[in-house]
C-alpha cells in the first residue's frame, strides 16, 4: 500500500491545518466551555471546501476524494473535536444525497450543504428506543396526495438545532428493515420541533438535540433513494462516516500526545524533566506506536473506498481501533500532565472527554466488532 | 477545599541544601498577613472539591504553629499519605460500585435486537470483568487497612491497593459509561460524572508512577 499523498491530498491536508491553527484551535477552549456551536466557522470550511471534500465540483465540492476528507477531518479534530463532528455531518449528508439523490436533489441540497448556505447538515437515524438496533425505529412516513407526511420522535441529532438541510429516515411500511425510507427535510419545515440541547461530559461546542415531527410535510420529490431502500442507504451511509469517526479520533489523538511531549520536556520532578523517566518515556512510545497504527487503519479503509472496492470490514475495524486508541490515548495525556492534567487550563481533559463519545457513536465498539466477526466468517463461507 | 479553608497544614522548604530532610510542616490560618489564593481551579471532575493555586508573600507565622519538628515535614507527609492512599483506593472502590450498579439495573431496562442488552454476551463479559475486578481492589485495600490497624507497616501494600484500585475505577466506569451507550454521554445519566471523579483518583495523593516507584523499591530492597 502506498500512503505517498497527491498534489491534492497534501494542498487539502495544508488547508485543513491552516484554518486548524489559525481559527478553529484558538476558540476551541471558549467553544467547549460556553457550549458554543460554532456557527461563523462553518462558513469557513464550506469556502474553503471542506464541507463537501468528496463531492463533485459540479455540486461545489472539493472533490478530492476519500483519503483528503480522512486528512482534513484528523487535521480539524486536532484543533476541536465539538466543530470537526459537525463537518463531518455535512460531509456525510452531502454525499449520501450525491449517490442516491435526483438531478434536482442535488442541485437544491448539495450546493446548500457543501457551500456552507445550509449552516450543516444532520443525520437524524437514531431514537429514543433505536441506537445499535436502528432497524427497530418507529417514526413514520404516510404519504397524502403530493407529500410525505412524518410523525415520531428522533434522538441525538448533531446539529439539529441549526441544520439547515437533514436527512431523515422513517418507517414506510411495517416490513422490518425493508420498510424504512429515507427523506430530505429542511431546517424550520413546519412540524419539525427541536428539543432542549443535551448537557454533555464532551463534544460541548456540538449541538446534540432531539427532534419531534409533528405531522411534518415533505413534497413526494424529497424521498431519497427509492421507497423502502432506508436501510441500505443507512447502511452505505454509515461505512463512510465511521472513516470521519476514525479521522476524529486520530486527530484528537496526535493533539492529546503532541501535548504531552511538549509538557513532559518542560515539566521538572526529583531534579530532571519527566520526560527523561522511563516510565513516561516508553507510554509515549507506546501512543505514537498505537497512533500510528490507528492512523493507517484509517487511511486504508479511506483508500479502498476511494478505490470504489468494498470497505465495510475495514471501516469497522479503523472505527474500532482509532476510537479505542484515541481513548488510550487521551488518558494517558491526562497522566503525563499529572494534576494539570485534571484542570481546563491544558487541553488534555477536554481531549478526554471530546474522545470518550467515539466508541458510542456512528455505531459502538460493541457493534463494530458484531461488524468485523459477521465479516470474517462470511469469508470462510459459516 | 483550599478555596474555602480556614487553616491549612503547609509543607515548606526552610533547608534545600538538606533535600527531604529541609521540609517543614506549619499550621497556617488562612487570615495571616501574606496569604493569598487564586479562583477555583476548573477541573474535569470532584467539582463539589474545590482546589486552587495558593501563594505566599513575607507571610509571618509565629513558632508555635510548627508541626512536628523543624525538617521532619517530610516524614508528616509520608505518614499521612500511607493512610491517605488507603482512603483514596477506599473511594475509588465507592465509585467503581456506584457505575456498577447503574450499569447492571440499566442493562435489565435497555433492549436492543429484541433482548435486553445484558443478554448480549458482550454486555455479559463486560460485567463479569467489572465485578472481578471491583472485588480484588476490594480485598487489596482491606489488608491494607487492617494492617493499619494492627499498627504494622503498610506503605507499599497501600500503594498497591491506591494503584489497583484506582486504575480499576477508571476501566469499570468506562465500562459503566458504554454499557449506557448514548445516554452514557449525557449528564441526565449519573455515570459519566462518576468518570470524571475516578479519573482524579489516580493522580491525587501520589500518581500511579508513584505508587510504582514505592512498590518497586520495596520489592528490590528485600
Ligand atoms: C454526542 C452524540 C451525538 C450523536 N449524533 C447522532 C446523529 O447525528 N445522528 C444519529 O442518528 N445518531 C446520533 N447519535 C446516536 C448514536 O449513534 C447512538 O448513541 C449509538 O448508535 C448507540 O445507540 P444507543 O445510545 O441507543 O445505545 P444502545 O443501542 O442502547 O446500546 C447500549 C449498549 O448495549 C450494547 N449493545 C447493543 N446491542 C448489542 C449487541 N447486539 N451485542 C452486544 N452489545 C450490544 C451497545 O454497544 C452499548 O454498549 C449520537 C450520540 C451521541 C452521544
Amino acid at each position: 500500500m502506498d500512503f505517498t499523498l497527491t498534489e491534492t491530498q497534501t494542498l487539502i491536508r495544508d488547508t485543513a491545518r491552516k484554518v486548524a491553527r489559525e481559527v478553529v484551535a484558538p476558540q476551541a477552549r471558549a467553544v467547549d466551555r460556553e457550549e458554543r456551536f460554532p456557527k461563523e466557522v462553518y462558513t469557513q470550511l464550506g469556502e474553503l471546501g471542506l464541507l463537501g471534500v468528496n463531492v463533485p465540483e459540479a455540486y461545489g465540492g472539493a472533490e478530492a476524494g476519500v483519503v483528503s476528507y480522512a486528512l482534513a477531518m484528523m487535521e480539524i479534530s486536532a484543533a476541536c473535536a465539538s466543530t470537526s463532528v459537525g463537518m463531518a455531518v455535512t460531509n456525510m449528508a452531502a454525499e449520501l444525497i450525491c449517490t442516491y439523490g435526483t438531478e434536482e436533489q442535488k442541485k437544491k441540497h448539495v450546493t446548500a450543504l457543501v457551500s456552507g448556505r445550509a449552516v450543516a447538515g444532520a443525520f437524524a437515524l437514531s431514537e429514543p428506543h433505536a441506537g445499535s438496533d436502528a432497524g427497530a425505529l418507529r417514526t413514520s412516513a404516510t404519504r397524502k396526495g403530493d407529500r410525505w407526511v412524518l410523525n415520531g420522535a428522533k434522538q441525538w441529532i448533531t446539529s439539529g438545532a441549526y441544520a439547515g438541510v437533514m436527512v431523515v429516515w422513517a418507517r414506510t411500511s411495517s416490513e422490518g428493515n425493508k420498510g424504512l425510507s429515507c427523506f430530505i427535510v429542511e431546517g424550520g419545515t413546519p412540524g419539525l420541533i427541536v428539543g432542549r440541547a443535551e448537557d454533555k461530559m464532551g463534544l460541548r461546542g456540538s449541538n446534540t438535540v432531539p427532534l419531534t415531527f409533528e405531522s411534518c410535510e415533505v413534497p413526494l420529490e424529497n424521498l431519497l433513494g427509492r421507497e423502502g431502500d432506508g436501510f441500505k442507504l443507512a447502511m452505505v451511509a454509515l461505512d463512510g462516516g465511521r472513516i470521519g469517526i476514525s479521522a476524529q479520533a486520530c486527530g484528537v489523538a496526535r493533539a492529546a500526545l503532541e501535548a504531552s511531549v511538549r509538557y513532559a520536556k518542560e515539566r521538572k520532578a526529583f531534579g530532571q524533566p519527566i520526560a527523561e523517566f522511563q516510565g513516561l518515556r516508553w507510554m509515549m512510545a507506546d501512543m505514537q506506536t498505537r497512533l500510528s497504527a490507528a492512523e493507517l487503519l484509517c487511511l486504508r479503509a479511506a483508500q479502498l473506498k476511494e478505490a470504489k472496492r468494498p470497505f465495510s470490514r475495514e471501516a469497522s475495524m479503523a472505527k474500532l481501533f482509532c476510537s479505542e486508541t484515541s481513548n488510550w490515548v487521551c488518558d494517558r495525556a491526562v497522566q503525563i500532565h499529572g494534576g494539570y492534567g485534571y484542570i481546563d487550563e491544558f487541553p488534555v481533559e477536554r481531549y478526554l472527554r471530546d474522545a470518550r463519545v467515539q466508541t458510542i457513536y456512528e455505531g459502538t465498539s460493541e457493534i463494530q466488532r458484531l461488524v468485523i466477526a459477521r465479516e470474517i466468517f462470511k469469508a470462510v463461507g459459516a | 477545599m483550599g478555596p474555602k479553608a480556614d487553616a491549612i497544614v503547609l509543607f515548606t522548604m526552610t533547608d534545600p541544601a538538606k533535600g527531604n530532610k529541609g521540609i517543614t510542616a506549619f499550621l497556617v490560618p488562612t487570615s495571616t498577613p501574606g496569604f493569598n489564593r487564586q479562583p477555583p481551579d476548573k477541573k474535569m471532575g470532584i467539582n463539589a472539591a474545590w482546589s486552587c493555586t495558593m501563594y505566599f508573600e513575607d507571610m509571618k507565622v509565629p513558632a508555635k504553629n510548627l508541626l512536628g519538628k523543624e525538617g521532619e515535614g517530610f516524614k508528616v507527609a509520608m505518614s499521612t499519605l500511607d493512610g491517605g492512599r488507603i482512603g483514596i483506593a477506599a473511594q475509588a472502590i465507592g465509585i467503581a460500585r456506584a457505575a456498577f450498579e447503574e450499569a447492571l439495573a440499566y442493562s435489565g431496562e435497555r433492549k436492543t435486537f429484541g433482548k435486553p442488552i445484558r443478554d448480549h454476551q458482550a454486555i455479559q463479559f463486560m460485567l463479569a470483568d467489572m465485578a472481578t475486578e471491583i472485588d480484588a481492589a476490594r480485598l487489596l485495600t482491606l489488608r491494607a487497612a487492617l494492617m493499619k490497624d494492627k499498627g504494622q507497616r503498610h506503605s507499599p501494600e497501600s500503594a498497591m491497593a491506591k494503584l489497583y484500585a484506582s486504575e480499576m475505577a477508571g476501566r469499570v466506569t468506562n465500562k459503566a459509561l458504554q454499557i449506557h451507550g448514548g445516554m452514557g454521554y449525557s449528564k441526565e445519566m449519573d455515570v459519566e460524572r462518576h468518570v470524571r471523579d475516578a479519573r482524579i483518583t489516580e493522580i491525587y495523593e501520589g500518581t500511579s508512577e508513584i505508587q510504582r516507584i514505592v512498590i518497586s523499591a520495596s520489592l528490590l530492597k528485600e
